[in-house]
């Protein structure tokens, strides 16, 4: 490949690579967001003609949106996330500040705690701290958390995707009603 | 009268104005006798009560904050708590309170006492602890202002100076009035906003999301509007303007009545300034914690909403990998760079041996399969043959139901010859079924 090439662009194949596998891109993984960020165009065009939707996110991360194979795993990382901040409100504490500040430990976490939220997850899988630490590794496949060790974590940026879904459910909920409200 | 020639005087007055709240309540101190008559109504001594006051304001503090009342027991031990040696007895000072107006009965409970309001109300105002006024009680207040005004307007064109000046005293009353629960609500909200985000008592998301959506809809939405320039309060005030200044053209060789009018307009432009600024401050502290619960709000909400639907419908039934849309990639068939250098390395260098010989055990194995052009020339030199399947089950014995059946269809699709099919069933058992079929007769074609 010629340096006058189109697709001689930094890191093309580790990016290519990540945002391939799911995962999102955000200031926290360096060289690569950057090496994205300042070449956004040339990657946005090069990816749309090689048939993968590369998205730039509100609050400033990347990914690729999927189309036909689509993660499974996202329903049991979303319950997760789910769980997370109805227990946070509970407390009192300020959902989004908590979420992205603070450094969680699975043995603190609230999912195993109650009735109601083992229910949702054994819904989504998972019965065990072993299983809560499995979805926390799917999690950082994907870039919505980081590891610190095998039971600490704090959120990434991306996790504001999460946020979204969140939203998106209650405007569908509120659209539902008001169909149904019209006579 | 508020224009009091003298300061002593005006001082006076406003001591009056402040009391005129509660005299009516103020009842008689008892003497030295523990009976308090209620219905003797008299003014209480200022000076007595602002004593008393100062003495128990531990005490007064403490009832302050018990808003839903409190059992004449409590108020014993309270009183308890802060007596010192000489001090009245607690039946005394309860009964001191009383006589003060200090607190009163609640009406549907038995030796249940609260504050009175304007003891409230001054306890409220010394520790900055503002109530807030509704924007429908500022909204009466500027319809008893329009109301003052024309009676201004008519005193100054029947050129009556009395009947000006009271109006004049009622609207500056009004305007204070006004201003003061302005800024009160200013106070208030800045008040509630600062323990909305230390959230000392743990609320819940959705329970401070409540009380500041009540904060934004209940006094700054409709504050909003009131002050809004092109709205109804601005036009009012502007008409009070204009009857202030044309009025007081009217009594222009009254100096002390063209000075209350000149204070007046005063008044009422700081009005506009202040209440403008206590709306702008409002906003400021509210706005953001508004947008940032509201946010946070649809947030739990949402995420609550997903849990109850999960519980309700399932976990597909929220199609959260559609929503989320993450990708697989999935590479199938192809060696990992790595497996294949393991792979190559494993094979470099490496030398066949000598193959083993085939081993030739005697034995003739039969073949199971009818090939076509042998099957089609051997049945071209049998013809005619008077049933199909039995000249197959006699010439392959050695194959299977499947190979023959298969041989049988062949030959029925293959057009070359003449077919006919006899009238009655015949059986055919092979090894492990047995058949049923018509038998076909084959002829060459003529």
């Amino acid at each position: 490949m010629t340096e006058t090439s189109p697709f001689n662009l930094p890191h093309l194949s580790e990016i290519f690579d990540a945002l391939r596998r799911g995962r999102h891109l955000c200031a926290a993984d360096g060289k690569l967001y950057w090496a994205l960020r300042e070449n956004l165009d040339a990657y946005q065009e090069l990816f749309h003609h090689l048939g993968f939707r590369l998205q730039v996110h509100g609050r400033d991360f990347f990914y690729f949106r999927g189309k036909d194979s689509l993660s499974p795993q996202a329903s049991r990382m979303a319950v997760f996330v789910f769980i997370l901040i109805e227990a946070l409100s509970d407390q009192g504490e300020p959902v989004v500040d908590t979420l992205m500040t603070q450094t969680f430990s699975v043995p603190d976490l609230p999912h195993l705690k109650g009735a109601r939220y083992r229910a949702y997850l054994k819904e989504a899988g998972a019965i065990s701290e072993d299983d809560l630490r499995n979805i926390l590794r799917q999690l950082d496949r994907f870039g919505f958390i980081q590891r610190h060790t095998d039971d600490t974590f704090s959120f990434r940026t991306p996790a504001y995707r999460f946020f979204d879904v969140c939203v998106e459910i209650l405007d569908r909920d509120e659209a539902r009603i008001k169909e149904e409200q019209t006579p | 009268m508020l224009w009091s020639a003298s300061p002593a005087g005006r001082r006076q007055i406003s001591l009056e104005i402040f009391f005129s709240h509660y005299s009516s309540r103020i009842v008689e101190e008892a003497g030295n006798s523990h009976a308090v008559r209620l219905n003797k109504i008299m003014a209480a001594n200022p000076q007595s009560f602002f004593r008393f006051a100062a003495r128990y304001y531990p005490l007064l503090l403490d009832l302050f904050y018990r808003r839903e009342g409190f059992s004449e027991a409590d108020l014993r031990n309270l009183i308890e708590t802060i007596r010192n040696e000489g001090d009245p007895d607690p039946a005394k000072v309860i009964d001191q309170l009383q006589s003060f107006s200090i607190i009163e009965p609640i009406p549907d409970a038995t030796a249940t006492f609260e504050l009175t309001a304007p003891v409230l109300n001054l306890l409220s105002f010394l520790l900055r602890e503002h109530r807030l006024t509704s924007t429908r009680v500022l909204q009466v207040y500027l319809t008893d202002l329009s109301e003052l005004r024309e009676e201004l307007d008519g005193a100054a064109r029947q050129n009556l100076g009395h009947q000006a000046a009271r109006a004049l005293n009622d609207i500056s009353q009004l305007i204070e009035r006004v201003r003061q629960d302005s800024h009160s609500n200013r106070e208030g909200i800045i008040g509630e906003v600062i323990k909305l985000k230390s959230n000392r008592e743990r609320r819940t998301i959705r329970e401070l999301f409540e009380v500041i959506n009540h904060l934004w809809s209940r006094y700054l939405e409709p504050l909003r509007d009131l002050i809004d320039v092109k709205k109804a309060m601005d036009a009012g005030l502007d008409d009070l303007d204009r009857s202030l200044t044309a009025s007081g053209r009217a009594f222009v060789l009254d100096g002390a009545l063209a000075r209350e009018f000149s204070r007046c307009r005063a008044r009422l432009l700081r009005l506009r300034r202040e209440m403008t600024e206590d709306f702008n401050e409002s906003m400021r502290e509210v706005e953001p914690l508004y947008v940032s619960l509201k946010k946070e709000s649809e947030l739990v909400r949402g995420a609550s909403l997903a849990l109850e639907q999960m519980d309700r419908s399932g976990l597909a039934s929220l199609q959260l990998p559609e929503m989320m849309a993450i990708p697989v990639w999935r590479i199938e068939g192809t060696f990992s760079d790595t497996s294949l250098e393991a792979f190559l390395h494993g094979i470099k260098g490496y030398q066949p041996g000598i193959s083993e010989p085939l081993i030739d055990t005697g034995e003739i194995t039969e073949t199971e399969f009818i090939l076509p052009s042998e099957l089609f020339d051997r049945l071209e030199s049998a013809l005619p043959v008077d049933d199909l399947l039995a000249w197959l089950l006699q010439n392959y014995p050695q194959v299977g139901l499947g190979e023959m059946v298969r041989a049988y269809g062949r030959v029925f699709l293959e057009e070359s010859k003449a077919m006919h099919f006899g009238e009655a069933e015949r059986r055919y058992p092979l090894k492990e079924v047995t058949l049923v079929a018509r038998p076909v007769r084959l002829e060459k074609l003529p």
